[in-house]
C-alpha cells in the first residue's frame, strides 16, 4: 500500500519496493517505515473561540468532518496536504503546531467556493479557512505568504496610483519581491511601446480616480477598522 | 371480566406505563419491585435532564409514578419474586420481602420490565476507574448534575472535561458486542450540561461514531457543536493515568489526523458506560424460566413481530430488559405489553413464533 503524502514527511528511513520474495513468498509495499513520534499534549481551546469570533469564521462550529470540501476542492488537486476539512479540525481543537506545520499549504485557496456550495453543513469553508489563516498570521505563528504579500503589494500599488492599478508598477514591486523576474532586456523591449503609446505619460503621472483627494482618507480610514460581529 | 390479574416485575419506565394502562382496561394488577421507591433506574440515579428534549427527569417520570400510586394496584416494594408455579388458569407466584416473609398471588400473566444495569466500568481496569481520581461514569455525572454538585476533588467546578464513549459497549474484551444506544445521547446531553454551568470549561468527547440517531442528530450533535463548542476528538482513549495536582493524563491517539499521539491532561473524566441486563433481570429471567439472546439480554418470541412476548407462554416483556432502550421506547413497550396481557387474560390470544427456535448464527469477532 503506498504511503499517503500525508504521512511521509513524518517518516525516517523509508524503504520502498515493487515486489519483494522472502523465502518464496511475494510481498509487496513498503518497509523499515517508522513513524517520527510526535505527541499533542493540550489543545488551545481559545482558537477555536476566536475563530467562531469573527465574521469570516463564525460557521466554523456546524463543520461535522465529513470531507465533502476536501474531495471536491480545487487546490487539493495540486497540492496533496491542502485540505480546508483537515484545517478547520485543527483550528478547532486548537492544535497550532500541526497548523504550523501546514503553512505552507494554508494560504493557497483560490476561493473558487466549490467548497462552500457543497458542504451539507453549511459552513462557508472557503471564508473559515481564510479567518483560520488570518489566526495564524495575526498571532504570528506562520511566516507571511506570498498571497498575503501580493495582496499588500497590490493594495499598497493602488493606494499610490490614485486608486488606480498600474501593471508596470506592480509588476516592478512583484519583481522586486521576487514573484516574477524582470530584467534589463525586459525593460528595453516594453520601453518602446510605451514611449509609441504615450501610456509613457501616465507612468510618469498616474491618471488618478476623480476626487481622489477625498476618496483617500476615507479608504484609509476604513482599512484601519477591525471588523467585529455583534 | 371476573377478577383478571396481571403481575407486573419492576416500576421503572415500562413497568410503571404497563401497569397504569393494565388499571386503564379495568384489569388488577400486583406490581412487585426490588428497591424501596417507584420509578426505576432514572429515579434510582437521580438522572438530570432527559434527552432529547432536555426536561427534568421529574417531568417524565412524576406523572407516571402518581399514576401508579393512585391507581389502587397491590405493591410489593423490596421484593422480589422467588418462584413461579404454573396453573390450568395461569401461574402461582411467590413473592419474597427484604425479611424473607413468602406470600403467594395467583396471577393470569406476567410483565417481565426488570430493567437494565449500568456497565461496571472497573471492569475496565486500563481505565483507572475507582482507582484514579476525578475519574466518574455518566451513570454518576447525572446525580451529580441534578444535586447540583459537579466538582473535582478540590471542590470547584471542572475546567477540562473528556468524555470517552462506548466504554463498556462495543467492546470485545468484555463480552459486549453491542451499542448500548442510548449513552452518545446521554454524554452530549451532559456536555451541553456542563457547559451551561461552566461556560468557560472546555469539553472534548472521543468517540468511534456518534449515534444520536434519529431526531436527535441536530436537537444533541449539530446542537452541542454550534451553540456549546463542545469539541469531538475521534479515537477510543487506550488508558488514564493519574497526572499532578489530581488531574488525569489520557492516553490516546487523533484518528482523524494521521500518527498524533496524544497524552492529555483534564480536570475531569467522564466514562459513557453502557447498558447490561444486570443481575436484577437475570433473576427475574432465571425464576420465570425465560431464555437469553446472544448479548444476554432476555429473549423475545419473535424480536420483529412479536417484541413485547417472551419464549414463555403467558409472560411479556417490556423495557430495557430485552435490548438497551430510551424512555420513550420503554413507555411504548409497556403500553404494548399491557395489550397483549389484556388479550391474553380476557381473550386467550397468544400469537406463536418458531422464530426463537431457530439457530441463528452471530458472527463474533
Ligand atoms: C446514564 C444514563 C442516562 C440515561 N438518560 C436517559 C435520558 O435522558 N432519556 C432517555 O430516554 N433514556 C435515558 N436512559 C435510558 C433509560 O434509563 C432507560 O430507557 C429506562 O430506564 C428503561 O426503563 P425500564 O423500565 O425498562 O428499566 P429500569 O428503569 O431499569 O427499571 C427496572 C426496575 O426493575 C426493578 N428490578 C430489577 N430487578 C428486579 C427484580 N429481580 N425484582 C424486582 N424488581 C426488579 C429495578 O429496581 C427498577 O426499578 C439513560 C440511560 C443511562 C445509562
Ligand atoms: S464539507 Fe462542510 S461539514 Fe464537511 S468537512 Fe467540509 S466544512 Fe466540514
Ligand atoms: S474555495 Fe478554496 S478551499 Fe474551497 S474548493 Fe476552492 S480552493 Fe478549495
Ligand atoms: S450509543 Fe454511542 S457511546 Fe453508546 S455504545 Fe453506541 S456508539 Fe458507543
Amino acid at each position: 500500500m503506498p504511503i499517503p503524502n500525508l504521512e511521509k514527511p513524518i517518516i525516517k528511513g523509508l524503504i520502498q519496493k515493487d515486489k519483494v520474495i522472502v523465502d518464496g513468498v511475494e510481498l509487496d509495499g513498503t518497509w523499515n517505515a517508522f513513524m517520527i513520534e510526535r505527541t499533542q499534549t493540550g489543545y488551545d481551546q481559545s482558537v477555536w473561540d476566536e475563530i467562531a469570533n469573527t465574521i469570516e469564521g463564525a460557521t466554523i462550529s456546524l463543520c461535522w468532518q465529513c470531507g465533502t470540501c476536501t474531495s471536491g476542492c480545487t487546490m487539493r488537486e495540486y497540492d496533496p496536504n491542502y485540505s480546508p476539512r483537515r484545517f478547520i479540525d485543527l483550528a478547532r481543537k486548537g492544535d497550532k503546531q500541526a497548523l504550523i506545520e501546514l503553512q505552507d499549504s494554508l494560504w493557497r485557496c483560490v476561493s473558487c467556493q466549490k467548497c462552500t456550495h457543497r458542504c451539507p453543513k453549511g459552513v462557508l469553508v472557503e471564508e473559515v479557512v481564510h479567518s483560520i489563516h488570518n489566526y495564524l498570521l495575526k498571532h504570528g505563528l506562520v511566516k507571511r505568504d506570498p498571497g498575503t504579500i501580493f495582496d499588500e503589494l497590490f493594495l499598497e500599488t493602488v493606494m499610490k496610483n490614485g486608486g488606480r492599478i498600474s501593471e508596470l508598477l506592480l509588476g516592478g514591486a512583484s519583481a522586486k519581491a521576487g514573484f516574477v523576474t524582470m530584467s534589463l532586456r525586459d525593460l528595453i523591449t516594453m520601453m518602446g511601446p510605451l514611449m509609441k503609446s504615450g501610456l509613457i505619460k501616465d507612468l510618469m503621472k498616474p491618471n488618478r480616480v476623480k476626487n481622489w483627494d477625498r476618496i483617500k482618507p476615507v479608504l484609509e480610514e476604513a482599512m484601519k477598522e477591525e471588523v467585529v460581529p455583534e | 371480566m371476573a377478577g383478571e390479574k396481571v403481575l407486573v416485575i419492576g416500576s421503572g419506565p415500562a413497568g410503571l406505563s404497563a401497569t397504569k394502562e393494565l388499571r386503564n382496561m379495568g384489569v388488577d394488577v400486583v406490581l412487585v419491585e426490588r428497591e424501596s421507591y417507584l420509578g426505576g433506574t432514572p429515579k434510582k440515579l437521580k438522572y438530570s435532564l432527559l434527552f432529547p428534549e432536555l426536561r427534568p427527569a421529574s417531568e417524565v417520570l412524576d406523572p407516571l409514578i402518581k399514576g401508579v400510586e393512585n391507581s389502587g394496584v397491590k405493591t410489593y416494594m423490596e421484593s422480589i419474586v422467588e418462584g413461579i408455579k404454573e396453573e390450568d388458569k395461569g401461574f402461582t407466584v411467590s413473592i419474597k420481602d427484604k425479611s424473607g416473609k413468602i406470600v403467594n398471588e395467583k396471577v393470569n400473566a406476567v410483565i417481565a420490565a426488570s430493567g437494565f444495569e449500568h456497565f461496571d466500568s472497573r471492569r475496565k481496569y486500563e481505565y483507572g476507574y475507582g482507582i484514579i481520581p476525578n475519574i466518574y461514569q455518566i451513570s454518576d455525572i447525572e446525580r451529580m448534575l441534578s444535586e447540583n454538585k459537579l466538582v473535582t476533588t478540590k471542590g470547584t467546578p471542572p475546567k477540562r472535561v473528556a468524555i470517552l464513549l462506548c466504554v463498556g459497549s462495543r467492546d470485545a474484551t468484555v463480552g459486549n458486542t453491542y451499542c448500548s444506544r442510548v449513552c452518545c445521547a446521554v454524554s452530549t446531553k451532559q456536555a451541553m450540561e456542563i457547559k451551561e454551568r461552566v461556560p468557560d470549561a472546555v469539553v472534548h468527547i472521543y468517540y468511534m461514531d456518534i449515534r444520536t440517531y434519529g431526531l436527535m442528530e441536530d436537537k444533541l450533535y449539530w446542537k452541542s457543536q454550534l451553540e456549546y463548542r463542545v469539541g469531538y476528538i475521534r479515537g477510543r482513549i487506550s488508558e488514564f493515568m493519574r497526572g499532578p495536582n489530581d488531574t488525569v493524563i489520557i492516553k490516546g491517539e487523533d484518528t482523524m489526523n494521521l500518527n498524533r499521539a496524544l497524552v492529555v491532561p483534564y480536570d475531569m473524566v467522564i466514562l459513557a458506560n453502557g447498558m447490561e441486563l444486570g443481575l436484577g433481570s437475570k433473576q427475574v429471567a432465571k425464576t420465570l424460566g425465560l431464555e437469553l439472546e446472544e448479548h444476554g439480554f432476555v429473549k423475545p418470541l419473535d424480536p420483529d413481530r412479536l417484541p413485547v412476548q417472551s419464549t414463555r407462554k403467558g409472560i411479556f416483556l417490556a423495557g430495557a430488559i430485552t435490548g438497551p432502550k430510551t424512555i420513550s421506547d420503554s413507555i411504548t413497550e409497556g403500553y404494548a405489553a399491557a395489550m397483549k396481557a389484556y388479550e391474553y387474560v380476557t381473550r386467550g390470544i397468544w400469537d406463536e413464533s418458531d422464530f426463537a427456535k431457530k439457530r441463528i448464527e452471530v458472527t463474533h469477532h
